[in-house]
């Protein structure tokens, strides 16, 4: 048994000294009277008979009680063993789909990255095979290098779309591949990961109970069950969606919850991590086959408040996609209807809408809305404190953009001359055609002007960058992350006669531990946990990447400490999170034994076991 | 161990002015002939008769007044008043048990015994001083020696020995002619000392015992765990203080006195409590109440 929160069990020095101070302070008090005679006969008949048992009992329950109670302070909960070598077998999805593009690459190659990142997280003894399919057969390939990332990578890179169709009626052909290239067993795990870029089914096929299946979707969603919007909050996300089907979540108190639509959910972060995961399970589907996960990593900066104003259905499209790009960097964002009144921290404008600035607002981004106002910043009509001082350009700007402005529709409008403090944004024209910006010294608003000749959604990238150096700018204290735990993963067994010594680097942590390892019959082993406890990440990167050195002393007396050979180890994911509902059951239990343990001294005392 | 008190502050020279109009007033006291002029009081014809007194349980009947119980329907005993020769005996306690309470159970005794020995050597009778924890009797004689008693009484101490009642009865026997014996002690040995009155009492002389008290004892500033130690016998033990246990005590203590008083009552010794927060005023009146000191001269 271990505890979350050890240093709790300084306490029970407490109790100790409470249980000698007990001791040493019930003891008796001198005193001198006459008739002692007197004394002796009413000793006969009111002296308690066994006081030293009494005294015992009455302290033994004591020091049981306070035990308890600082016991289920410190948290107390079982380690889980570690899991058994795993054997996987992986389906790559190798369909004529794949050629289709996904974000910035083709889905098959999204999907071989999600294989090498499934191989990446196997560990020391687990083996992997592959399945793909070419020119309509089923190839089996391993098993595949896990220790060599670059052999796995070119290994991969072979592997081509297969413009062969595989029916559905071939597939169950592939499940018996599959079962056949996974192993009997012998004490080994077995997990099937199915890498596909189409919400397949696979409900109805044969899969045994002592194989586990995971799928792996890109790029697939049920539209009739999809998460709609996600909010990070300080202990957890809300997650809105839509549909009819269960949940199962990290995270969420109960193990399955049936959803209405729409509806939100609460996930909260999961103690020792920073990821949680929900899954949206339709009815009448594998839950085993789930493909709608959504897996949120907590952020580790200050949440930007987004609002977003758009004039019409058409701008609506841009922004939802800006909104989307925003949400991978950690804001939340809402729409508002033209008219309402903005009290985020950042506003979003595009198009000719009326928006009123609340006294949060510290950003601005206004758009331009269609190529005819192109060049053109209009915000005489966003109201508030700042109105009179906004500002449009009067400017042809970039090479590409030499489009006349044709319409002016504020009256202090900045001349051109006035433009150098503007910044420069001219970088991001590869993301999007985004132009110029200005930080006004009052409120620490920027004004976007954008072009949108490339069309609006590549406008979004560009908007998007500029939301993270709004937040990065505008970030206050970095949250306080969850405590960190970091494994060493399986125990290193370095054969040595001298002891040898580890260090361990948490660069994010600006620590760094070294302890000394005794060889025990040759070997040195290293296996530990280490840093645990709340740390706060460092302002230029929220990595777990941890440095793991073994190295031995020479002559320990004369030669000080630095690494000789050192033993690069990754980080291996956080390890499995013991289920808080385990925690609070065991500091339950203990409280209700301390309480049950009071009543029974009180019980005892009343009718006078103790005193 | 208390200090031995000097004898200006044993007796304040106001109340052994006070002192000089008093006498001691015994019953059934035999006198020697001597000629001293302590009124005594005697059985028997040709004595000036001094007044009656109620009876008690334990007087002797032979001193009943039975033409008054014919005229009053009351029981009274007569008393006499007789000018004689008599050998005051005090006898202080000074065994460990007595240096108790606050003002301790020695200091009311020492003072007493200067006060009561003043008294009878301003009537001219002898006083002897035997403590009851050993030593030969001491002994004074007329007013001459106030200033010596006064300051042999200021020397009384504690002695460890404890009651020595076997050579005290013996010095007793010597002690010819009337005598009245005054007892000072706290009855911690209880036997020895009834025994002891039994003995004066067999040679027909009158024995008054003075009961000294702490107000500690009646209620003991005890609470919680305590380990006890008896004054008297050194025993050693432990008991946890309650008031349950306190009430106890104080039952098992008036039983005791109640016990001390019959004895005293059967072996027809007078018997006064005092207690040792008292003022020696107040005890002296005390006395003259119970009819110990008399007020006048003779």
């Amino acid at each position: 048994m271990t505890f979350e929160r050890p240093a709790w069990l300084v306490l029970l020095l407490l109790v100790a000294v409470y249980g000698l101070v007990y001791w040493f302070a019930r003891r008796y008090w001198s005193a001198r009277v006459t008739y002692g005679e007197l004394w002796q006969r009413v000793a006969n008949t009111h002296q308690a008979p066994r006081a030293l048992i009494r005294r015992l009992l009455t302290l033994a329950f004591s020091v049981f009680m306070l035990g308890c109670v600082v016991l289920a302070l410190a948290k107390p909960y079982i380690d889980e063993p570690p899991p058994p070598p795993a054997d996987i077998v992986i389906l790559l999805d190798t369909s004529v789909s794949t050629v289709r593009q996904y974000q910035d690459q083709s889905t098959l190659d999204a999907l071989k990255t999600n294989v090498s990142a499934i191989v990446g997280k196997l560990r020391k003894g687990d083996r992997a095979w592959l399945l793909y399919t070419r020119s309509g057969h089923v190839v089996s390939d391993g098993p595949l290098p896990v220790s060599n990332p670059d052999a796995l990578r070119e290994r991969l890179a072979t592997i081509e779309p297969d413009f062969y169709p595989l029916d559905a009626g071939r597939f169950p052909f592939v499940v018996t591949e599959l079962l056949n290239a996974v192993s009997d067993g012998a004490g080994r795990r077995r997990d099937i990961f199915i890498v596909t870029g189409i919400n397949t089914s696979f409900r109805d096929l044969p899969w045994p109970k002592d194989v586990g299946i995971h799928l792996d979707a890109i790029g697939a969603q049920d539209e009739d069950h999809a998460f709609t919007r996600v909010e990070r909050g300080e202990d957890r996300a809300r997650i809105h969606y839509r549909g009819l089907g269960r949940i199962r979540a990290r995270g969420v108190p109960q193990e399955s919850l049936t959803y209405p639509e729409p509806g939100v959910c609460d996930l909260v972060w999961p103690t020792g991590s920073n990821e949680a995961s929900l899954e949206l399970i339709p009815f009448g589907s594998d839950p085993v086959l789930s493909n709608n996960t959504i897996t949120l990593k907590r952020s580790l900066m200050p949440l930007l408040e987004v609002a977003v104003a758009a004039a019409d259905p058409q701008s609506k499209v841009l922004l939802n996609a800006l909104a989307q790009l925003i949400d991978g960097i950690e804001a939340n964002v809402r729409f508002i209807e033209p008219g309402q009144p903005a009290d985020t921290q950042l506003l979003i404008v595009h198009g000719d809408c009326d928006v009123t600035l609340g006294k949060e607002v510290s950003a601005v981004i206004a758009l331009g809305g269609l190529p005819a106002e192109l060049g053109v910043l209009d915000t005489s009509r966003v109201k508030g404190e700042v109105t009179g001082t906004l500002a449009a350009p009067t400017w042809l700007c970039g090479e590409e953009m030499r489009a006349p402005v044709t319409a002016l529709r504020v009256d202090n409008a900045i001349p051109l001359a006035d433009m150098n403090g503007w910044l420069p944004l001219l970088e991001t024209r590869e993301l999007g055609t985004l132009i110029a910006a200005k930080r006004t010294p009052q409120r620490n608003i920027l004004y976007v002007a954008s072009s949108l000749d490339d069309g609006e959604l590549a406008t979004a990238p560009a908007v998007a960058l500029l939301v993270r150096r709004i937040v990065e700018e505008t970030a206050s204290a970095p949250r306080q992350p969850p405590p960190l735990l970091i494994e060493t993963g399986m125990p290193i067994e370095i054969e040595s006669a001298k002891p040898m010594f580890a260090q361990l680097k948490a660069p994010f942590l600006n620590e760094s531990r070294t302890w000394r390892v005794e060889p025990v019959n040759g070997k040195c082993v290293f296996a530990e946990t280490y840093f645990p406890g709340r740390y706060r990440f460092a302002a230029d990167g929220d990595s777990n990447a941890v440095s793991f050195d073994v190295f031995w002393l020479a002559d320990e007396a004369t030669i000080p400490f630095g690494p000789v050979e050192p033993l690069p180890l990754r980080a291996w994911p956080l390890p499995p999170i013991p289920e808080s509902q385990w925690y609070d059951d065991c500091a339950t239990l203990l409280l209700v034994a301390a309480l049950a343990l009071l009543t029974l001294e009180w019980a005892l005392y009343w009718f006078g076991i103790t005193d | 161990m208390a200090e031995a008190t000097p004898t200006v502050d044993l007796l304040a020279p106001e109340f052994r002015e006070r002192l000089e109009h008093l006498r001691l007033v015994a019953q059934q006291v035999r006198s020697s002939g001597r000629g001293g002029t302590h009124l005594t009081r005697l059985r028997g014809s040709g004595l000036e008769f001094a007044g009656h007194r109620p009876y008690s349980p334990g007087d002797d009947l032979r001193y009943l007044d039975w033409a008054a119980l014919g005229r009053l329907d009351q029981l009274v005993l007569k008393q006499f008043d007789v000018q004689g020769d008599v050998t005051v005996v005090l006898a202080p306690d000074c065994s460990t048990s007595m240096d108790y309470g606050e003002p301790s159970k020695l200091d009311l005794v020492r003072q007493l015994t200067g006060a009561l020995g003043y008294l009878a050597l301003h009537s001219a009778d002898q006083v002897a001083l035997a403590p009851l924890t050993g030593g030969a009797f001491e002994r004074f004689s007329g007013p001459a020696h106030v200033h010596d008693w006064l300051d042999r009484a200021s020397r009384l101490r504690r002695n460890k020995q404890g009651l020595q009642m076997r050579g005290w009865i013996e010095q007793a026997r010597s002690i010819h002619g009337a005598a009245l014996f005054i007892v000072m002690t706290d009855f911690l040995q209880r036997a020895d000392v009834l025994n002891l009155f039994g003995e004066i009492r067999r040679r027909n002389a009158p024995v008054i015992a003075i009961y000294p008290i702490a107000p500690q004892e009646f209620n003991p500033p005890l609470s919680g765990r305590s380990a006890l130690t008896a004054i008297e016998s050194g025993e050693r033990l432990k008991l946890d203080i309650t008031p349950e246990t306190l009430d106890a005590y104080k039952r098992e203590l008036n039983l005791y006195r109640a016990a001390i008083q019959a004895s005293c009552r059967r072996i027809g010794a007078g018997l006064l409590e005092i207690g040792t927060h008292e003022r020696m005023e107040d005890v002296v009146l005390m006395l003259v109440a119970h009819r110990i000191i008399r007020v006048g001269r003779s």
